[in-house]
Order: structure tokens, then C-alpha cells, then sequence
């Protein structure tokens, strides 16, 4: 397809494209920052639902056996009194980073998987000790 | 003796084919720079993945022009043809002799253009920068602007560099499209100023791509004392607050959201936004593994070494060494600490309107020039404070200029 130029190029004049670049620029990347802010405040609003409704959902389920499973745990680990602490101090770091403004609210703790055995880990901290002098 | 002369022939034939005797001493000062780049990309560091093939390029043009030499047709005198070949496979011309009382006839015989010349079409064509922008896509991650979409007003004020400078090149007698082109090396963006130039003026891609690769390089050397003087001790020793965590399906929808946006307002600056937003696509959508591993990696690589090297071969002797050079290597270093001072001040703008929570040092890497600009302001900052970390603010700044010196773009082949 061919494109005739009827009009000849007329000179354009530098202010003219300086304003037309400066404003297009700004109004473009100002829309980006209301649609951000608005798809940003729906999904973290959908996401709260969906967070909602599965809470809701396993406390429904697991209601009956809760206390039978907290039984089971505090007989297999009779010292919770060491839990409530690191739920404590891991719940604080959580909140200190994300800022004093912010609602946090700590749902469950899981241990992560160890990258290497206990004995490995008991092993390595021996050596750090005994090259500190301790 | 027939020999010897056979040998002596052959030799002072060799000669006039030779650099020797068809190069200008224009070709051997290019050498001369080619060497230089060479050695600061090699023995400084100074952006070498761009900067050495660029200066080879440049090397091999200089010595041997014809690399560069576009296909063409020779009118060989069909008698001449005819005694090395057996029969004629091209067409035949036929002209009148000088007295203009015969008819010559002559064969078009095709000649193939030179190596660089062919991969050059992709520079030419304005393939080669989409493709690198889909790279960089793979390799950015724009959760720090999801978490602060504030910072795209910094992306945009360092792109006022490019329009300010557009007006300067006017003014020293560049055309509309060559000032435009010029002007955007103030957008730090090396495949948006090439692809541009490639649009707007093709003749000026040498020098323009040469000045936007330097600057970016130049990063570390130009910005930090623009920013220390258009800033107080106080100011850039503000600590900034920890971004928000960013959900894996905002992040997903972001490239989306900005490619039709940016599309449907400005189509010219879709083939960039575009394929930068397609690579950013391929890695938050985690489900591609494959291609984003090559769109980065691979592919990336092999189209950096040959918009490297043909982008170099563009700076023959006859073009580069010209007083134009000069005034476009010049402008360019205007556009870009113009950029750096808009982002700044922009920076100090939100620093007052939001009583003293913003750190105008970010401004700065609202230049593109990803991730260097975004790592001069954490140095800066680290200056005044050493447990200030202003990378993570600052990258939202740097990424949100990618789009910002895109849309730029976009607006100079609009108007132009």
C-alpha cells in the first residue's frame, strides 16, 4: 500500500513539541499511576475475600478436631511456653518490616524445611564455636 | 621471466585493492577511536557488552568499507562476460557508444552487498531494539513501581531532557527529525534512541548511537555531581520507608494494563512498550519458563552482537568525523544531565509535598540507563547515611523511565 503526502512537511515549531512531548509523557504515566492504584486496591481487596472464605472454610472443617489436635501437640511438645516466645519475636520482625503503620496479623508459623540435617548443623556450629575460642 | 611479471602484477594488484591505498586518513582516525573504545570497554568495563562489538564494528568499516556496501548491479560488456562465461543468466542493457553510431551491449551483473550491510537490516528495519526491550522485559522487575506508582512522576520528569534539547538541536540547525532523534539520547536508552534514529534520520544512527551507548557507560561519572549540587545533605540523607510486598497477580496484570494503555494512546510506541511488556509477561506469568529463559538469555545475546557490531559499522570516516558529531555528542550529554536535573528536582518537588518521606536522589534514575542509574543513587545516598539503601526506590524510578522514554518515543515519531 502506497500513502500519498498531499500536505507538504511544514517545520515544526520546537516549543510546539516541547509542550505536546511534556504533557503527553505526563498525562500518559499519570494514568498508569490511577490504574495501578485502582487494580492494585481491587486485588488486594479480592485476594482479602479469598483469604477470608478459606479461613472460614478450614476453621468450619477443622473446628471438631481442633482441640484434639492441640491436645496431641502439647503432648508430643509439653514446653509451650518456648512457642508463645518465637511466635512472639517472629511476629515482631514481621512487624518491623513491614512498617509501624501497617495491620499485621500473623495466621500460622510453619518450621521450613532444614537445607541440612540436624547433625550437620549441631557439626558446623561445634567448629564456628571452637574457631572463635569458646 | 613471464612469471615473475604474472607475480609482480598480481602484487601491485593486491596493493590497489589494498586499505592502503583506498582508505582516507578519516578511516585511519576511526581506527584510532575504535582502538580506544576497545580499550575502554576491555581494560575499564565501561558497558563492554555493547562497547566492544560497537568498536569493532567500527574497526572493520574503517578498514574494509565494502562490509558495508549495499547490493548493486555492474555493466560488464557482454564480449567480456561472454569470455569467462558460458552463457548469460541476467539481463542485458543496451547502451550507444560514446560517438553514438553503435549499440553496447551490457550484462547487469548482481553483486552481493557486504556482510554487515545484511545484518544491518535488522537495525534498519527497527527490529533489533523491540526484540532487545522484549530481553529486557524477561530481566525487569517493575514490583518496586507497583508498589510506588508515584515514581512514574519522576520516569517522565527525566524524560523534559529530551524535549528541552530537541528545541537546542533546532536551534543549531539540525532538521525537526534530527533534533528529535538527538534528543532522545537524553532518554539513557540505548535500543529506543537507535530505533528512533532509525525512523527519524537514519543518517546520524553512527554518532547518535555512539554518544547514547557512551553516556549510559558515563553514568557513574556524570550524574552523581548534578545531583549533589541540586540537592541539600539534608535531603539526601533521607531514609525511605519499606515498599509494600507485591502479589504475583497485580505484577502479571501490570504489563498487560500498560501495553494497552500505551498502545491505544500512542500505536508508535507499541513495538517497544509492547515487546518490553511481552518479556515482562513471560517472566511474572511463571509459566513460560522456557522462553523467557531464551527471550533473556539467548536471544538477547545474539541480537546485542549484531546491532553491536552493524550500529559500529554505521560510523564510517566520511560520516562520523564531521563538525555535526561534534554538536550531536554534545547535545547528548545535555540531554542527559538535563534529564538527571528534571529527575532530581522532581525529586525535591515530592520530597516537599510529601514532608520530607521521599529521598530526591531516586529522581535521578528516572533516566533509564537500567539498573546503573538506580545504583548511582543508592551509592550517592550510602554517601551521606551508609545504612541508607535507596536501590529497591530508586529501580521504580529507573524501570518507570524505560516506559516513560518509550512513550517519549512514541510522541517524537507521532509528531515528526
Amino acid at each position: 500500500m502506497i500513502n500519498f503526502i498531499t500536505a507538504s512537511a511544514e517545520p515544526v515549531n520546537p516549543l510546539a513539541v516541547l509542550v505536546t512531548g511534556f504533557v503527553i509523557v505526563f498525562v500518559v504515566l499519570l494514568l498508569l499511576i490511577g490504574i495501578i492504584k485502582l487494580y492494585s486496591s481491587i486485588v488486594s481487596g479480592v485476594m482479602a475475600n479469598i483469604e477470608k472464605k478459606k479461613a472460614l472454610k478450614v476453621s468450619a472443617s477443622q473446628a471438631p478436631t481442633a482441640e484434639v489436635s492441640l491436645e496431641s501437640e502439647i503432648a508430643v511438645q509439653p514446653d509451650n511456653t518456648d512457642d508463645m516466645q518465637i511466635v512472639a519475636v517472629i511476629s515482631a520482625a514481621v512487624a518491623a518490616y513491614y512498617g509501624s503503620d501497617s495491620n499485621v496479623r500473623v495466621h500460622s508459623i510453619r518450621r521450613s524445611k532444614p537445607s541440612r540435617s540436624e547433625w550437620a548443623t549441631a557439626g558446623i556450629n561445634e567448629n564456628i564455636m571452637s574457631r572463635r575460642g569458646f | 621471466m613471464e612469471i615473475l611479471n604474472g607475480f609482480l602484477d598480481s602484487v601491485v594488484g593486491l596493493y590497489y585493492d589494498s586499505g592502503l591505498v583506498n582508505l582516507t586518513w578519516h578511516n585511519y582516525v576511526m581506527v584510532a577511536i575504535s582502538c580506544v573504545l576497545m580499550y575502554l570497554a576491555i581494560k575499564k568495563q565501561y558497558e563492554p557488552l555493547l562497547l566492544l562489538p560497537i568498536a569493532f564494528g567500527m574497526l572493520l568499516v574503517n578498514i574494509y568499507p565494502d562490509i558495508m556496501a549495499a547490493p548493486s548491479t555492474q555493466l560488464v560488456p557482454l564480449e567480456t562476460y561472454l569470455q569467462n562465461h558460458d552463457s548469460v543468466n541476467y539481463p542485458i542493457t543496451e547502451m550507444l557508444n560514446e560517438a553514438g553510431d553503435s549499440v553496447i551491449k551490457y550484462v547487469n551483473v548482481p553483486t552481493n552487498g557486504g556482510l554487515l550491510y545484511y545484518l544491518y537490516q535488522g537495525v534498519k528495519l527497527g527490529i533489533y531494539p523491540p526484540l532487545i526491550f522484549l530481553g529486557i522485559g524477561c530481566m525487569t522487575d517493575f514490583g518496586p513501581l507497583i508498589a510506588n506508582p508515584k515514581s512514574f512522576i519522576l520516569g517522565a520528569a527525566a524524560q523534559i531532557g529530551i524535549f528541552i534539547t530537541f528545541i537546542g538541536a533546532s536551534l543549531m540547525g539540525f532538521t525537526d527529525t534530527q533534533a528529535g532523534s538527538i534528543g532522545i539520547i537524553g532518554g539513557a536508552d540505548g535500543p529506543t534512541a537507535i530505533y528512533v534514529t532509525t525512523k527519524l534520520a537514519p543518517e546520524l544512527l553512527g554518532p547518535i548511537a555512539v554518544a547514547a551507548y557512551s553516556y549510559m557507560a558515563l553514568v557513574p561519572i556524570i550524574q552523581p555531581p548534578i545531583m549533589k549540587a541540586l540537592t541539600t545533605k539534608k535531603e539526601r540523607s533521607v531514609v525511605m520507608q519499606q515498599l509494600r510486598p507485591v502479589t504475583k497477580l497485580e505484577k502479571i496484570l501490570f504489563p498487560i494494563i500498560v501495553t494497552i494503555l500505551c498502545s491505544l494512546l500512542l500505536p508508535s510506541a507499541a513495538p517497544l512498550v509492547g515487546m518490553l511488556m511481552l518479556g515482562n509477561l513471560f517472566k511474572e506469568s511463571g509459566v513460560v519458563d522456557r522462553i523467557f529463559k531464551t527471550a533473556q538469555n539467548e536471544l538477547m545475546n545474539i541480537i546485542t552482537i549484531f546491532l553491536g557490531v552493524t550500529v559500529g559499522a554505521t560510523a564510517s570516516g566520511e560520516v562520523f568525523l564531521t563538525w555535526k558529531t561534534i554538536g550531536i555528542i554534545a547535545l547528548g550529554l545535555a540531554a542527559f544531565c538535563l534529564g538527571t536535573s528534571c529527575g532530581v528536582l522532581f525529586g525535591k518537588l515530592m520530597y516537599i509535598f510529601t514532608k520530607g518521606k521521599v529521598n530526591p536522589l531516586i529522581g535521578s534514575a528516572g533516566v533509564s540507563a537500567v539498573p546503573m542509574a538506580a545504583r548511582v543513587a543508592n551509592k550517592v545516598g550510602q554517601q551521606e547515611n551508609s545504612s541508607n539503601f535507596l536501590l529497591m526506590h530508586a529501580m521504580g524510578p529507573n524501570v518507570a523511565g524505560v516506559i516513560g522514554s518509550a512513550v517519549a518515543a512514541g510522541v517524537l515519531l507521532s509528531i515528526l
